[in-house]
Parts: C-alpha cells; structure tokens; sequence
C-alpha cells in the first residue's frame, strides 16, 4: 500500500511537472498584470511586433503571460522588457528565461 | 478584489460626464473612433506619443442642435493593473470651435470641452461612468454624464471573438429627453471593437474602433 502511494505521488509529480509553466529554451515568459481584456492585450502584440529582437509573441490571458520568441542571435534584456510592457499599458510581475540565459 | 470594485464604483457615483474609453492606446499607438447615437455623431481620432496620454481631433455633429464641434483634444490615463483586473482613469481637455450644422451660418470660437471617465473591468464584468463638460457661446452650454454594466456571457481567449452585453445610462440635461437606456452588444476581435444596440424608443447606437 505505502509503495503504490509512493508510486502514485512520483507519478503525479512527474506529470506535473510536464505540464508546468516553463519556458522553452529562446522564450522569454512574462508575468503580468492587468491582462483581462483581449483589446487592450493587443498594444503588447503591437509594441513587440516592432522590436527585432523578438520573432514572436503570444498572450495568455487566462495565465496572465506573454511568452516572447527570441529572433535567432538576438537577446533581450528585463530592462527593455519592461519598458515594453509599460510602453503597451501594462506592469511586469516576473520574468522567467528558458534554456542557457534562464534565472537561477 | 471587491474592496477595489467598490472603490471604483464610489467614484462612479461621484460625477461624469460622457466620454469614449480607449482616449489612450500603447506608445506609438493610433487610433480612429466613430460613434453615432440618437443625439450625436462623432469621429475621433488620437495618437498616442505614450501609454499615458494622447492627442487627438474630435469631429462632432450635435443632431439635436444643428451644430458641429470640432477640437483638438488632450487626455492622460492613469491606470491600475491588477493580477485578475484593471481599472482607468480618463482625464481629457479640448478647445476647438463649434459651428452651424450647414456649415455657413454662426461660429463659435473657441469652444472648450472637458470631462473625465472612469472604468473597471475583468473578464467578466464591466462598469464605467464619464462626465463631459462643454461651452461654445450660442451653441453649448453644460454636461452630460454616462453610465455602462456589461457582463461577458462567455469568457474568450486571446485570438477569439469576445462578446459583451452591456446597458448604457445617459443622462443629457438639455434634452428633449434628459434620460436614455441603451441595451447593446460589443464585440471585438484583434484591434478591431464594434458595438450596436437601441435605446428604448428604437434609436440606434453603432461604435465603431480601430487601433493602428
């Protein structure tokens, strides 16, 4: 009986952890606050769309993430992300890198 | 989360005046407006030099009283993002002119308008109020203030149509009728917003934005 709870409790932590929220080696994810309307959530399309350093974007609102794809060779620092999102009308509440640059 | 919607709704009750959400866009943003109801038709258009203020040209046409008014136009935005809503603060002042509605009669310049709007949202309920002062010697001369509920019947992704019913209160003291409803339906996809609905006599609303 232990063994079978042990081996459903490693089971459900792994499959956790495959659904979990990480970003993707190149994605930048970002946490932010304020993402409850799809109209508004478009400046952040619009402002990233202009920045060489980003080839995609996508919004999540029901995550309240955006999660950024970095352009081949490029890089992006949290200061320019931020003032993107404050550029777009809204506020980051955390920034989470994917692969070599991820935060400790 | 309820003690923010109360606050906002205590201000609500507080004053307003009619004015247009979305006065503000993203830094860089441009945005075209035209809305149309049994009182008034009017475009507006505003760029946005940040995310906290913008400039724009209101075109209006004052159906009751033959008259338009044109003006430049300045609001600032002050926002609060919350992790599951957002609330905005719209403060606007305009001077323009305002002129007889066949286009070679009286002239009234300048003519000043101001107001402020107020609104919360998540993404499922909605509330706004707004106050709009105006004066244009031989023309205008007072406030209007409007009111709006929405509920969201389905909660949409990012991509989707997203749909809301909303009802309009407005209140124009220098009506015939001082007081109106407007039930109305607004959807809006990518950047694009429409909204139509009736008032209770049969007048039709139709808004319209687009953000560039």
């Amino acid at each position: 009986m232990r063994n079978i709870c042990l081996a459903l409790v490693i089971m459900v932590t792994a499959i956790s952890s495959v659904f979990a929220q990480v970003a993707a080696p190149g994605e930048i994810q970002i946490k932010v606050n304020g993402l409850v309307c799809d109209f508004c959530a478009r400046n952040i399309s619009k402002v990233f769309s202009k920045v060489k350093e980003v080839s995609n974007v996508d919004v999540d609102l029901s995550r309240k993430l955006v999660t950024l794809a970095l352009a081949p060779g490029f890089v992006l620092e949290d200061e320019k992300i931020g003032k993107l999102i404050r550029d777009a009308g809204y506020q980051v509440v955390s920034i989470n890198r994917g692969g070599a640059d991820a935060a400790p | 989360m309820i003690h923010r919607f109360l606050f906002f709704l205590i201000c609500l009750m507080i004053s307003a005046s009619s004015v247009h959400a979305r006065m503000v866009s993203y830094a860089g943003g441009k945005t075209f407006m035209t809305f149309n109801d049994r009182s008034s038709y009017s475009t507006f258009v505003h760029y946005s030099p940040s995310s906290i203020f913008s400039i724009g040209y209101l075109n209006e046409y004052d159906r009751e009283k033959d008259f338009w008014l044109q003006a430049a136009q300045v609001t600032g935005l002050k926002r609060w993002n919350w992790e599951d809503s957002q609330a905005n603060l719209y403060l606007f002042g305009g001077m323009g002119g305002a002129f007889e509605g066949d286009g070679r009669g009286r002239a009234s310049l300048p003519a000043a308008l101001g107001g402020a709007s107020i609104d919360w949202e998540d993404r499922r309920f909605y509330t706004s109020m707004a106050a709009r002062g105006e004066y244009a010697k031989g023309f205008t001369s007072g406030s209007t203030q409007k009111a709006r509920l929405g509920v969201a019947p389905y909660v949409a992704e990012y991509g989707a149509i997203h749909t809301w019913l909303m009802v309009q209160f407005d209140r124009r003291p220098r009506s015939d009728e001082q007081y109106s409803v407007t039930p109305l339906i607004r959807f809006f996809k990518g950047s694009s917003l429409l909204e139509v609905g009736s008032d209770l006599e049969g007048n039709v609303m139709f808004n319209f934005v687009q953000v560039f």
